[in-house]
């Protein structure tokens, strides 16, 4: 019963951090909530596991993650939590400005999505860990990096985009200023 | 451009759960239902499981004990291979089962991608001794069974090391391709993410 109660209250606090990690994973509306759900079944699979020695946000972040690494999707026509509880993916969001209204940011989002999809996993994680605000020492601690080296690696991410956004804009030439 | 645009950009976050479906039957609460229900089946699996193996061998070992000279040996050293061989694949698909999904991601590909391997060098100094003490205990009993037919020559033990060693290449070749069926993709991905890591 006890694990019911915990894993209910990790599931209720934590569903929009779990939900924004695979986000960055998949672009595929259907996989990202297929690796939410995988995330919790996971979540509650390894319960036994979380002894507070790292933050609760820490572990659900390694769950997460590796979750994603790992995710295949097996069952295309099997309904997600995320689908029956009425969750519905940021694309579907009726209250989601069009995208004709805001053509530069969405430009800018396909952009950053097809710069995520060509990072290697493990600079796809730390790339979504740092932009969900995590501080160096916990993207270490989820990732296993040491502190350095994952400074090392969002400096050079850091430049990596600004680099390919160059390329990008001499290349279509379609946003002129940034 | 700077990474820093990206930071919780709310095209990214996750839209607010409507709260009454968070704890109805098809939402949160069926899937603890269903997850309950996963443990409590895995738990039957490994008791039957268990069960099965401890009837087997008590009858295997009655057998045995009303059997004597080296037939009794060989039936003997063949119980034993497979006892040692069911524990092994046991052993293997748990750890499948309980993969510390909570470890560091580089510490967690690293282990997955041992799990994941159809059979490691690590395997090999396991599955070998094993796969000596099924053959010699077939052998013993291949050889004494038909010893009285071809008296002392030795095509019998000849045939059964062909034969044995046959079904060993088709038995490595078979489950191989049925482990990559079922792990190969997940193995690429592994793989991949720890190459690209080096």
């Amino acid at each position: 019963m006890e694990k019911e109660v915990l894993f209910r209250q990790i599931a209720d606090e934590n569903k929009g951090r779990i939900f924004r990690i695979c986000r960055y994973f998949f672009q595929d509306r259907e996989d990202c909530n297929d690796a939410c759900q995988e995330a919790l079944i996971r979540i509650w699979q390894n319960l036994s596991t979380f002894r507070n020695q790292s933050q609760l946000s820490t572990w659900i972040y390694r769950v997460t993650v590796n979750t994603c690494l790992t995710f295949i999707r097996k069952d295309k026509s099997r309904k997600t939590l995320f689908e029956l509880s009425g969750i519905r993916s940021p694309e579907n969001r009726p209250d989601e400005p069009i995208i004709e209204e805001n053509p530069q940011e969405e430009y800018k989002l396909q952009f950053f999505r097809r710069f995520m999809e060509e990072l290697s996993p493990v600079d796809r994680t730390a790339v979504s860990l740092y932009l969900e605000e995590l501080s160096t020492r916990q993207i270490a601690d989820v990732t296993g990096l040491s502190e350095s080296n994952v400074r090392v690696k969002i400096h050079r991410l850091k430049e990596k985009i600004k680099i390919k956004w160059k390329e990008e804009q001499n290349g279509t030439g379609r946003i002129q200023n940034e | 451009m700077e990474l820093e645009e990206f930071k919780m950009n709310d095209r990214f976050s996750a839209p607010n759960v409507p709260e009454k479906n968070v704890n109805n039957a098809n939402g949160l609460g069926g899937l603890i239902e269903e997850l309950k229900a996963a443990d409590q089946k895995g738990k039957r699996l490994v008791s039957r499981f268990m069960i099965i193996f401890f009837v087997l061998l008590g009858v295997y070992a009655i057998q045995i004990a009303t059997k004597n000279g080296p037939l009794s040996i060989g039936y003997e050293l063949l119980a034993a291979g497979f006892i040692f061989i069911l524990v092994y694949f046991f052993r293997k698909i748990i750890l499948i089962r309980r993969i510390d999904y909570s470890a560091p991601v580089i510490i967690f590909l690293r282990k997955a991608e041992k799990r994941y391997t159809f059979i490691t060098a690590a395997d090999w100094f396991i599955i070998i001794p094993i796969l000596g003490v099924i053959g010699t205990g077939g052998g013993y009993i291949v050889y004494y069974s038909f010893i009285k037919y071809f008296e002392d020559s030795p095509w019998p033990l000849v045939i059964y090391i062909i034969f044995f060693v046959s079904v060993i290449i088709f038995g490595f070749w078979a489950g191989k391709k049925d482990w990559k069926k079922e792990n190969g993709v997940i193995l690429d991905k592994i793989k991949k993410s720890i190459d690209e890591n080096r």
